[in-house]
């Protein structure tokens, strides 16, 4: 944001609710003012900045702080330790790193003890004060680092102005202004945050790597070693937070059984009496959340949720905007993130023996939870932003391999959880049948091959799998929506309830099938094709090629 | 008029009448917005004569917030030294024009 643009937000601005904020800065800073009021008319609000007279930042933080504004501190290292300012030229004699740092500290402890009170926080060079570089250097890098301690804001290095601040005191570079100003009422309309105090974890490829309704128990990893280390990680950090007091639950789209079974093997890190509830469903995250937070007489802003799926993400953070949701990482080099971010939403925490209990308390509260409404967000919008391109391919001929794989390893998604040999996919294939399969993509990169339906002859569906990794996306509606349209469409599926197939008996309530009993279930493909024209939208596809 | 003292340009000053301004119309619009707005001048002011030891509202703190602005508006880090020579529209706008904006 630049000056006149600035100038034009201001005078265009309509006004709205007042927002008084306290600069607290020891430089100049009235250059600011007009980017204040165009960074707060931006967010709809009419600042009324207060500023300290200058270099009386000291004598501020001696004041008790006023109810009535919001105190937002521009910090440079010199007002941590006035030996460091520029304008006092470079001292006489070499200083001492450590009585620089106390002197530091003692300022931050000042700072941190104001309720109300955001940082932040400018590492601009420092004057050679300390004899040697690399002393220099460690000073400077332990200033910034106590700053962010204290909860600061770190402002880039380039925002200071050494020009600027021997001309006028102002220490913001002209550039930078329109930044400072947006970062400032960022933090002054924020309202002042209570630590959160429930962290709800996904269970596949968050608590665990791998997906335990299709891996097994043998087949998912949470050891300290290979693929299930971040996982280890993750599990010993919910660990410390369950022991500071904050309450655990997961939520997972299971059966309970399956979904408790790795926490009670005794094996984990995590175990199931660590959870104050383990919610297991196929119903919308959202409303488990919800409901969650209910029972446990929180408000959604004390929630914050982690989960793999960004579908999954999405569809919580649109239906329940207060919960923060946080993306837990695919690869390792994303932990460290995610568990600085878990550590700054759940703050530090003073224990006491009612923080210990916490988590037995709750549960007893929790037994027989069910959510009251399962309905989750619309999600039509962040689907087609997905732009999905779902490529089709016959395997009645050629490399049928995955397909195969893929109807012998998966067990949610699944018609009726038969197991196929090769020989009699053949069979079925030389008696006229078709295999097809589908490989499905998005802006995000390949998903692989993720379907597979394997016809009779007469036009039975015999086999119909999705893998679970892409499940909420409607690959599956898309896909029936798009053999509906094809001639000679399959007209009946031969259906098998299984312990694990829940989702498929959740897919076969739509209208056009008929009842699902065991059995052969019938279905309409016209009555499909209407129903799912807009799913099928949701999709570029691409028509069969050859194996 | 002292001489420009853009570096390299072999440009001459504002006010030397062989002088050809660098600068584009916009920029020139841009700067006199920017010095009307800093120094709240009414529309009837003629912007391009105004001077330090002229302008009412031409104080030191305005003068910093004019330095924060002209920085701001046109992406430039003005040295201290540079910053106490802009004491008009002209010393500004041949300054502008020694930087190639």
């Amino acid at each position: 944001m630049n000056f006149l643009e600035a100038r034009r937000i201001v005078d265009e601005f309509a006004g709205g609710p007042e927002l008084p904020v306290l600069l607290a800065m020891s430089g100049t800073g009235e250059p600011l003012e007009l980017y204040l009021r165009a960074a707060a008319a931006a967010h709809g609000r009419n600042v009324r900045v207060r500023l300290l007279p200058f270099n009386t930042l000291q004598q501020a933080l001696l004041n008790p702080p006023s109810a009535e504004e919001r105190e937002v501190f521009l910090l440079l290292p010199w007002d941590l330790a006035p030996e460091l300012d520029w304008r006092s030229g470079v001292p006489a004699a070499r200083l001492d790193p450590s009585a620089v740092l106390d002197r530091a500290d003692q300022v931050l402890e000042r700072v941190r003890r104001r309720p109300a009170a955001s940082v932040l926080y400018l590492p601009a060079p420092i004057p050679a004060a300390f004899g040697d570089a690399p002393t220099q250097e460690a000073v400077a890098g332990m200033l910034r680092a106590r700053a962010a301690q204290i909860g600061a804001r770190l402002l880039p290095p380039e925002t200071f102005s050494l020009s600027s601040y021997f001309a006028s005191g102002l220490p913001v570079a002209g550039r930078s202004l329109g930044g400072v100003a947006m970062a400032v009422v960022e933090l002054a309309a924020q309202p002042p945050r209570e630590p959160a105090k429930l962290l709800v974890t996904d269970l596949d490829n968050t608590l665990w790597r791998g997906v335990i309704a299709e891996d097994g128990i043998a087949g998912v990893a949470w050891s300290a070693e290979g693929a299930g280390y971040r996982h280890f990680v993750y599990q010993t950090f919910l660990r410390r937070l369950k022991g500071e007091g904050v309450l655990l639950a997961a939520v997972s789209r299971n059966s309970p059984d399956v979904a408790l079974g790795p926490l009670r093997t005794g094996r984990m890190t995590l175990r199931e009496d660590d959870f104050v509830s383990v919610v297991a469903s196929y119903h919308a995250k959202s409303a488990q959340i919800r409901e969650l937070a209910r029972q446990l007489n929180l408000g959604l802003d004390a929630v914050v949720f982690v989960d793999d799926n960004p579908v999954e993400l999405e569809e919580v953070s649109r239906e329940l905007p207060a919960v923060h949701c946080l993306t837990f990482p695919r690869q390792d080099e994303g932990l460290p993130a995610l568990l600085a971010d878990l550590n700054q939403k759940f703050g530090r925490r003073e224990l006491t023996a009612e923080d210990r209990g916490r988590t037995e308390l709750y549960r007893r509260r929790l037994e027989g939870m069910m959510p009251q409404s399962v309905e989750g967000a619309d999600l039509q919008d962040f689907l087609r932003d997905l732009r999905m391109r779902m490529l089709l391919h016959d395997r009645s001929t050629g490399d049928r391999a995955r397909a195969v794989q893929l109807i012998n390893k998966t067990n949610q998604f699944n018609l009726n959880g038969r197991r196929v040999t090769d020989e009699a996919v053949a069979a079925v294939l030389a008696a006229g049948g078709r295999l097809l399969s589908a490989t499905l993509e998005d802006r995000t990169g390949s998903h692989g091959e993720i379907l597979a339906m394997l016809m009779t002859a007469d036009g039975t569906v015999t086999s119909f799998v999705l893998s679970c990794r892409v499940f909420q996306r409607r690959a599956e509606q898309a896909f029936c929506a798009w053999l509906a349209e094809q001639p000679d469409p399959p007209t009946r599926m031969a259906y098998g309830p299984t312990e694990r197939n829940e989702p498929f008996q959740m897919f076969l309530g739509d209208p056009a099938f008929g009842p699902a009993v065991e059995g052969t279930v019938a279905w309409d493909p016209a009555a499909w094709a209407r129903a799912h024209a807009g799913n099928l939208a949701l999709f570029e596809v691409v028509a069969p090629v050859q194996a | 008029m002292p001489q420009d003292e853009a570096k390299g340009s072999g440009r001459a000053s504002f006010g030397n009448p062989h002088f050809r301004s660098t600068m584009s119309a916009t920029t020139d619009q841009r700067l006199q917005a920017l010095f009307r707005a800093v120094f709240e001048l009414s529309p009837a002011t003629e912007v391009t004569r105004c001077q330090q030891t002229t302008t009412a509202a031409w104080d030191s703190m305005a003068h910093v917030s004019l330095i924060a602005a002209i920085e701001s508006e046109f992406g430039l880090t003005i040295d201290a030294g540079d910053s106490l020579t802009l004491t008009s529209y002209e010393a500004t706008r041949s300054y502008l024009d020694g930087q190639g904006v």
